[in-house]
């Protein structure tokens, strides 16, 4: 017993430091389950205040990029719009869905574990797994809100999968990235009949509620085909330029929960 | 002794937002992530007494945690590099003994000395950092490249700021 503690006395310092590793570790492994305790990231108050503040202060020197941007998005809007005139299409009903415009307040794409911090929160009615888009596409997913701010988690995170198709033919596969390039995500699950050409655009798909179908996402950067399985492997150009991100959209979708509902019955039958 | 306290409270506060307010939101290039907010461990006197640089450091990795919502990754790398800091010091020890309750500089022990020190330092917490962050080897060479590439940043960074902080 007294060698025991003389031993662990000795090495005390070793002990000591590594237990706050695994202390960090455990952190690092279980993050997925603290969604809800926004003081644990970049939405919680204090945090998000400052760098609220901070922006303010930055935006100024962003306003050029802004306006760009601005423009650039309506131009695309009218030309929908255009689109819509010519072909005669009836007032479409009520889709169920609201947009929420906010400001990103931070972003911090440095690493692989890549988030933005917006300005809305539940206050706003936002709430986790909610999709965000931006003015040139889509832009993530809400990862976690408190009151006045919510983090985001871009498609430049290794966690985040969002349902994407061409926008010529509906062919679908999951979008994820896989790190290195900032502006270069990968789409599998296209099996290797369909034509696919450098420069095809893709749009999101709409199965999951987070995005309406059609938001623009990218377009075909380059592309092999995997021979043992015979699906494509597509390197995807994103149109959302996430260094000069400055505003985005949450999406609201009022059918979330009816859905949400829909498929926790299901389940409850299968079972 | 409390104006040395009150220098690296500031010192803390300072590298926090230094770090999260204007180094996390340049993006170089694809290959260049430099964290410079360890300046504050590296700064630390050399006869501080160990445990306490070890929550100090976990302290200021929390925080920069919760910025970047990375939840424990920097926490673990900036113990790791306090953990290392009395190890690196006593082997690089000069021949006159350390200056007790003072901070590492260049002006008493010379710059190539201390260019050494922080060198080894930052570049044992980005491999570390960047490792942990994929959790994975996929991208073996590429985060070999960055994490090269982002310590020599930080360490020309550090080295500035290290110059600010010792100027009495």
């Amino acid at each position: 017993m007294k060698n025991l503690l003389n031993f662990i006395f000795k090495y005390l310092y070793s002990f000591v430091f590594i237990l706050l590793e695994v202390g960090c570790f455990v952190l690092i492994f279980t993050a997925n389950n603290y969604h809800k305790v926004s003081f644990l990231n970049s939405s919680n108050v204090v945090v998000g205040t400052i760098n609220e503040q901070w922006n303010e202060v930055i935006v100024y020197f962003k306003l050029k990029s802004i306006n760009d941007s601005i423009l650039k998005e309506n131009e695309r809007l009218l030309n929908k719009i255009e689109k819509y005139r010519k072909d005669e299409i009836p007032a479409i009903e009520n889709s169920g869905i609201d947009y929420v415009a906010a400001k990103v307040i931070s972003i911090n794409i440095g690493g692989e574990k890549n988030f933005l911090t917006i300005n809305k929160g539940k206050n706003s009615e936002i709430k986790q797994d909610m999709g965000v888009i931006g003015p040139n596409g889509v832009v993530g997913i809400i990862y976690s809100s408190s009151k006045n701010y919510s983090s985001v988690m871009p498609i430049i995170n290794p966690d985040t999968k969002i349902s994407v198709k061409f926008a010529k033919n509906d062919y679908f596969g999951s979008l994820y990235w896989e790190g290195k390039d900032k502006n270069l995500a990968i789409l599998d699950e296209i099996p290797g009949y369909v034509n696919v050409q450098v420069g095809d655009e893709l749009v999101t798909s709409g199965f999951s509620l987070l995005f309406p179908e059609g938001v623009p996402v990218g377009i075909v950067h380059s592309f092999s085909k995997d021979k043992a399985t015979d699906f494509y492997q597509i390197v995807v150009d994103l149109y959302t330029d996430f260094k000069n991100l400055s505003y985005v959209y949450v999406v609201k979708n009022c059918n979330l929960d009816e859905h949400q509902n829909l498929v926790n019955e299901l389940n409850t039958e299968n079972d | 002794m409390i104006r040395q306290n009150l220098r690296y409270i500031l010192l803390f506060i300072f590298s926090v937002f230094l770090q999260t307010l204007i180094f996390d939101r340049i993006c170089l290039s694809n290959y260049v992530t430099s964290y410079i907010y360890i300046i504050f461990i590296l700064l630390l006197p050399v006869n501080i007494n160990k445990y306490s640089a070890l929550i100090y450091a976990l302290l200021l990795g929390l925080c920069i945690d919760i910025f970047n919502s990375t939840q424990g990754i920097n926490a673990a790398a900036s113990v790791l590099l306090a953990y290392l800091r009395p190890y690196v010091l006593q082997f690089f020890k000069p021949h006159d003994e350390y200056d007790d309750n003072k901070s590492p500089s260049v002006k008493k022990y010379g710059f190539f000395w201390f260019l050494k020190y922080a060198g080894i330092l930052i570049f044992v917490h980005h491999l570390f950092l960047f490792y942990i962050e994929i959790l994975s080897f996929s991208h073996f060479f590429f985060t070999l490249v960055k994490v090269i590439l982002s310590s020599l940043v930080s360490l020309f960074f550090v080295v500035l700021g290290h110059f600010i902080f010792s100027k009495d």
